[in-house]
């Protein structure tokens, strides 16, 4: 018999949702990885095919002209906007079956979500404007669901983004490797800036065993959720809800700030609010290292259409910016030596920031 | 949440009716795989449980009676679904029943 008792569970939190949800997931990644990936590789060779992009010519920092050169041409074929059209769907709907998923058997998955008890809040009610815009065509944002780091992370995540990008069953690992990255070997006292469900955090924990770690984001809903994922692992991870810009941590109190894909979330002057702030809670000799999208400037033609497409279509606000600014310089004007941009593997995401806070300082 | 809530919703396939027509068949392709996969669901649950097995709905032969009641819902079916493209007073007709498959 398929039923199973409570002691032999091994599913996971999010393999405890129903029927009709897990059916519902499992098409769109269907959707998804058969009929939208097909037509992006027809789409992807008529591009190239095309000579638009001419490798030796095209300047992809220059994403205006990049759009320009090859919109029109992706406008006039069926499958891409096909595509484009079942992509925005699967987008819209994701996260809305996921909450309405939850809540159909909020009895048996409340009591999975909830930490001990809630993150606290040292945000004083003020979080910034651009944070509570309509991310990721989601609805009502971060906190749109009180259990919505559930449904991120135990949907989204674990029905969708690691079926649809793959990652060997472990979407975190690149997560693992970026943490193994930082310069040093060890560290004491890690801040963890826009935590999430505490995908990078956890990972931060594994690479750094000794270390105590800090991690704070501004969504209440994800920062309980990462909580409980902490507690469930029997880790001592301290949270809090608090903006990267403003963490209310005190001076020189890490050798490690760290995050991972927090500041494509964001525009350019929070950017440098973020480094200061990392400065400032930085021990001189300590380390910043930020993880974060692909510069345009370094990537193909195809690749960089790819990414600047997707991110107007999947509203990601700020990735253009984010993709487009000189963040090496951002940390150099912030008091950062030995500035580093790395791609951590060539050609893709993420793209390193690491440098470090001089000892004189 | 209705097409008209969302501000600056995109639309792909050169008439914002024909995204949300799109967007109507991908939905009802959704919905039709959850029920199909509940079917399947419910087979495996019931052959476990000594009910029916795969093998002995796939070898069902309908009765006369049970025949043309399946027959009947067919039609009405089909009709249903092809008589979305006639015109408004044959579908009409037909729906008030005034008109036979
Ligand atoms: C894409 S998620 C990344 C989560 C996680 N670091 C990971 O590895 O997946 C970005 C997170 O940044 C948070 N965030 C955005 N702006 C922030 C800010 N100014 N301060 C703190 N967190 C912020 C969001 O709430 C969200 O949880």
């Amino acid at each position: 018999m398929s039923t199973v008792s409570a002691q032999s569970d091994t599913r996971t939190p999010g393999q405890r949702i129903d029927q009709r949800g897990r059916a519902e997931l499992e098409f769109v990644v269907a959707l998804r990885t058969g009929m939208t990936s097909a037509l992006r590789s027809q789409v992807r060779r008529r591009i190239e095919e095309s000579g638009v992009l001419d490798r030796d010519t095209v300047d992809t920092s220059d994403i205006v002209s990049v759009r320009e050169a090859v919109d029109p041409l992706v406008e006039a074929s069926a499958a891409h906007r096909f595509q484009a059209a079942t992509l925005r769907w699967s987008r819209e709907i994701s996260t809305a079956r996921g909450v309405q998923a939850f809540d159909r058997s909020r009895e048996r998955l409340e009591t999975l979500a909830v930490p001990s008890s809630p993150v606290e809040d040292f945000t004083g009610g003020e979080v910034p404007r651009y944070w509570s815009y309509e991310f990721h065509a989601t609805e009502g944002g971060w906190d749109g669901h009180e259990h919505m780091g559930f449904v991120h992370h135990e949907m989204v995540y674990h029905y969708l983004l690691t079926k649809i990008y793959g990652g060997g069953g472990d979407i975190f690992a690149l997560r693992r490797a970026f943490a193994d990255r930082a310069p040093a070997q060890a560290y004491r006292s890690i801040v963890d800036l826009g935590c999430g469900t505490g995908q990078y955090t956890l990972k931060l924990a594994e690479a750094y065993p000794d270390a105590r770690i800090t991690a704070l984001d501004l969504s209440q809903s994800e920062l309980n959720y990462a909580k409980r994922r902490s507690e469930d692992a029997g880790l001592d991870i301290a949270f809090r809800r608090a903006a990267a810009e403003k963490t209310g941590l005190a001076d020189g109190s890490a050798d490690l700030v760290t995050s991972y894909i927090l500041l494509h979330e964001m525009p350019p002057h929070a950017i440098r609010s973020v480094f200061d702030e990392a400065f400032r809670l930085l021990e001189p000799g300590g380390h910043v290292h930020f993880g974060d999208v692909g510069a345009y400037a370094g990537r193909s033609g195809y690749d960089a259409w790819n990414d600047d497409w997707d991110a107007e279509h999947g509203n990601e606000p700020w990735w253009r910016l984010a993709a487009t600014t000189d963040i090496a310089q951002i940390a150099r004007e912030a008091g950062f030596v030995d500035v580093e941009r790395y791609e951590l593997l060539p050609g893709g995401h993420p793209m390193g920031t690491t440098a470090r806070k001089p000892e004189e300082a | 949440m209705t097409g008209g809530d969302v501000p600056n919703r995109p639309h792909y396939l050169g008439s914002d009716r024909l995204d949300d027509l799109a967007r109507m068949i991908t939905e009802l392709t959704s919905e039709l795989w959850i029920l199909k996969d509940r079917n399947m669901v419910l087979e495996k649950l019931l052959a476990e449980a000594g009910v029916v097995t795969v093998e002995s709905i796939d070898s069902y032969q309908p009765d006369a009676e049970t025949a043309a009641h399946i027959a009947a819902e067919r039609s009405a079916l089909a009709a249903r679904i092809f008589g979305a493209v006639l015109p408004n007073d044959q579908r009409l007709e037909r729906e008030l029943g005034t008109v036979h498959p």
